[in-house]
């Protein structure tokens, strides 16, 4: 096989999309099952347990799909199947004449070289295409129809979360995924979104309290039940959660986000509304609904299915091990003293001082 | 246990009754059945807790000092140089101390140790870099954490860098590998919480006082809700390379229970970033 | 090596997941902390494995006309690999084990020379770390008797 050539088309191909047509339709009703949700010793439903949201699917959809929010089963055949070989591929045995040039220079998903990284082993985005009530999903969002997100309005300005103005130049610039301050993309949320591995979530439940524990960078989300926001104008991070039992369902309104955490640009008058509604012994029905009228002039929701982890959550103790963002910073500082030398090599002046540690 | 021992501090005389003592105490009694809240047939710990000592400072009896790491005066110690600025802020509470017998049973050689580390404070409290604090350290730093309880779970979320554990009521085997807060494993002893802390990193310390331990720390935690509102917080640390045996901590921890009892963020990490990586900004900070 | 691989698969795998979430996929930029101009290729024994997040790194000495030199390998989070059954044991100092990577942009060497392992196998030619696509994954729901 010529895992050069696909790779190179993957690259070709990681780029990301924008927004899309105006078109609404109701947001699709929890899934109405025979399956009667257990309470827990405090008369609420029980949510409690370990869960993943690890998935193929995407919060949006790929244009290709068009309205079309279901996948048919030769479409899941092919991506999951397709996904699966990506993985042994690279867990295959590697010739130990093979040299570091004669890796094939793009790897998959827009990465090449250096930007290759690890061994695929180290990450789980999931396998499997999600399925909300057992129908396989071309994206998370429902609502606008075609699965993305609603045309911004003008002058609204939506961050690079991945890379930052004045990169490498002070840890401020990095992202917060760098400086562990969080993780690299809405693990916590909300809307609480998978992105390459530790997708793990534990939800623990007290009688005034529905802790939130998020395996990436040890978040955790505090949401107080039949409690109030807060009107002080303090914007904590994750933003201030309340929330309150609806019959099966935990509903959970989050308001004050922080602007470092924007969600796709909204963040000022943005308010995530969730529902937990367990509908199988090892699934959550997750649906949100997201406004913020500043930035889109309608709400945008979508559902995805929480199923059971393997496991419990790991620590992911980021900031204590960080050897990356010094190394970084250190990069950053070693390309200008390199570059610098250049400059000055022909007027034989001295070379650009070391980054002292 | 009865530990009321007497002490001579530098000439004053402390009692150590509040610092460590059995529950045995009228004060410290169980509430009357029925008092405390059950859930699941257990205790409900469920709520805002903080301790009101000064552990974290030093787990020790000690007397106000003026500096965490001071340097020698023409006359007597003085803060070390990036101390000063603070002030009286800078300084050291006394406290009496939550060792059983007032004294951490060192090895000679890790006492040394202890010593070396109050002289190189600065750079070396994980605290100071904003880690994650370990077990015992995180039920008595000065912030408080929430318990959430029920049947089948039992969780603390630590205000002070995000620290959370999850007790474990089934034993998965020895932790995989060490991380920061460790594998807690969990089971009741009647209506008492006892949880075996394991797989512990060589990183975190006891305090601000330089006392410390090894990756090979075992700590045994007993949490007994004695009224509603308190908690008896015990530990025993049992670690062969630093001690020469297993010795206890014990203390109060109080519910918060104003309007204000929530919760809040304490990601201490971009508050270290100048400290951690200023050297390495394009243009450093004079 | 040589895979049987479903290119058509693959490519749709790769389409589905690259239009939507390819960007949410970076780490942390690599380029900027490892040099794409300086690949290496090492070959060591293990002198100890930091397990630890967001990267575990390995240690190794690596010896090179009689010099030996130390070498720091950052690979990812090992919270996958637990799930996979990953102990302490997985991977001992004394091992020796061969890592094609690149270099750290900072070339101090300070506490040791650092580079990223891009591919990091055994010297016969198996892989250190291997997932095993699907087993940590979350069941699909697709099976009635899940519900």
């Amino acid at each position: 096989m010529n895992t050069k050539r696909f790779s190179a088309l993957l690259a070709g191909l990681g780029v990301a999309v924008l927004a899309a047509p105006a078109v609404f339709a109701a947001a699709a009703a929890p899934a109405a099952g025979a399956y009667k949700a257990p309470m827990n010793a405090y008369g609420q439903p029980d949510l409690e347990g370990t869960w993943t949201n690890a998935t193929l699917t995407a919060l949006e959809r790929p244009k290709e799909y068009g309205t079309r929010q279901a996948m048919t089963p030769e479409e899941v055949k092919k991506i999951e199947g397709g996904a699966a070989q990506l993985f042994a591929a690279d867990a295959a045995p590697r010739d130990p004449k093979v040299k570091t040039t004669d890796l094939p220079h793009d790897c998959g998903l827009g990465f090449s070289g250096a930007g290759c990284g690890y061994n695929a082993a180290w990450i789980d985005p999931g396998s499997t295409v999600m399925r909300v009530n057992g129908e396989a999903r071309t994206s998370f969002i429902t609502d606008p129809p075609d699965g993305r997100l609603p045309p911004y309005k003008p002058g609204v300005t939506v961050p690079n979360m991945f890379m930052r103005a004045h990169y490498g130049e002070n840890p401020e610039n990095q992202t917060l995924a760098e400086r562990c301050l969080t993780s690299f993309g809405y693990s916590a949320g909300p809307v609480m979104l998978p992105l390459l591995y530790n997708n793990n979530y534990e939800i623990a439940q007290s009688k005034d309290t529905v802790a939130i524990v998020v395996e990436m960078v040890h978040d955790v989300r505090i949401i107080h039940i039949g409690g109030k926001h807060r009107t002080d104008g303090q914007r904590p991070w994750m933003g201030d959660s309340i929330g309150w039992y609806e019959g099966p369902t935990l509903v959970v309104e989050t308001t004050n986000f922080p602007q470092e955490t924007a969600l796709r640009g909204a963040w000022k008058e943005l308010t995530v509304t969730e529902r937990f509604t367990r509908v199988g012994p090892h699934r959550i029905l997750y649906q949100f609904k997201v406004k913020d009228p500043t930035v889109w002039d309608t709400a945008w929701s979508g559902e995805y299915e929480f199923s059971a982890s393997k496991g419990r959550i790991f620590e992911y103790a980021c900031h204590e091990g960080n050897y990356a963002l010094a190394g970084i910073l250190a990069g950053a500082r070693a390309d200008e003293a390199a570059a610098a030398a250049g400059k000055t090599a022909a007027a034989t002046a001295a070379p650009a001082a070391p980054v002292k540690k | 246990m009865k530990v009321l021992a007497l002490m001579t501090l530098t000439g004053s005389v402390a009692v150590l009754t509040q610092s460590y003592a059995e529950p045995s105490g009228a004060a410290h009694k169980p509430a009357a059945s029925g008092a405390v809240e059950r859930v699941g047939g257990h205790p409900n710990f469920s709520g805002v807790w903080s301790v009101m000592n000064t552990a974290n400072w030093n787990i020790e009896p000690h007397l106000a000092s003026a500096a965490l790491e001071v340097r020698p005066g023409p006359v007597v110690p003085v803060p070390a140089k990036a101390i000063v600025a603070l002030g009286a802020v800078g300084s050291v509470p006394a406290g009496m101390g939550v060792v059983a017998g007032g004294t951490i049973p060192y090895t000679p050689a890790a006492l040394a140790q202890r010593d070396d580390n109050r002289k190189h404070y600065l750079e070396r409290d994980p605290e100071v870099k904003c880690d994650l604090p370990g077990v015992p350290r995180a039920n008595y730093m000065s912030l408080p954490f929430q318990i959430v309880q029920s049947a089948k779970t039992f969780l603390i979320s630590y205000e002070y860098a995000g620290a959370v554990r999850d007790i474990l009521f089934t034993d998965p085997g020895p932790a995989p590998i060490d991380s920061w807060m460790g594998q807690s494993v969990g089971k009741w002893d009647g209506d008492t919480l006892v949880v075996t802390v394991t797989g512990m990193t060589d990183g975190t310390w006891f305090d601000r006082a330089g006392n410390f331990h090894s990756g090979d720390m075992k700590v045994v935690e007993r949490w007994t809700l004695v009224t509603e509102n308190t908690i008896r917080y015990e530990a025993e640390i049992t670690d062969p390379a630093t001690f020469t045996r297993p010795w206890k901590m014990s203390m109060l921890m109080y519910r918060r229970m104003a309007d204000d009892a929530r919760l809040q963020q304490f990601k201490c990490v971009e508050f270290v970033e100048e400290l951690m990586y200023g050297d390495l900004r394009k243009e450093p900070l004079k | 090596m040589k895979f049987r691989t479903d290119k058509a698969a693959v490519f749709a795998a790769a389409l589905f997941l690259a239009a939507a979430g390819a960007p949410a996929l970076a780490h942390h930029a690599f380029q900027a902390e490892f040099d794409g101009n300086q690949p290496i290729m090492l070959q060591g024994t293990v002198t100890r494995v930091e397990w630890i997040n967001p990267h575990t790194w390995v240690h190794m000495n690596v010896v090179a006309e009689g010099v030996t030199t130390e070498w720091m390998i950052e690979a990812g989070t090992p919270n996958t690999l637990l799930r996979e059954g990953l102990t302490r044991e997985s991977l001992k100092p004394g091992e020796v084990i061969i890592v094609r990577g690149y270099r750290a942009k900072d070339a101090r060497c300070r506490p040791a020379c650092k580079a990223n392992g891009r591919d990091v196998t055994f010297t016969d030619g198996r892989k250190v770390f291997m997932g095993s696509s699907g087993t940590g994954a979350p069941k699909d729901g697709a099976d009635p008797n899940e519900k």
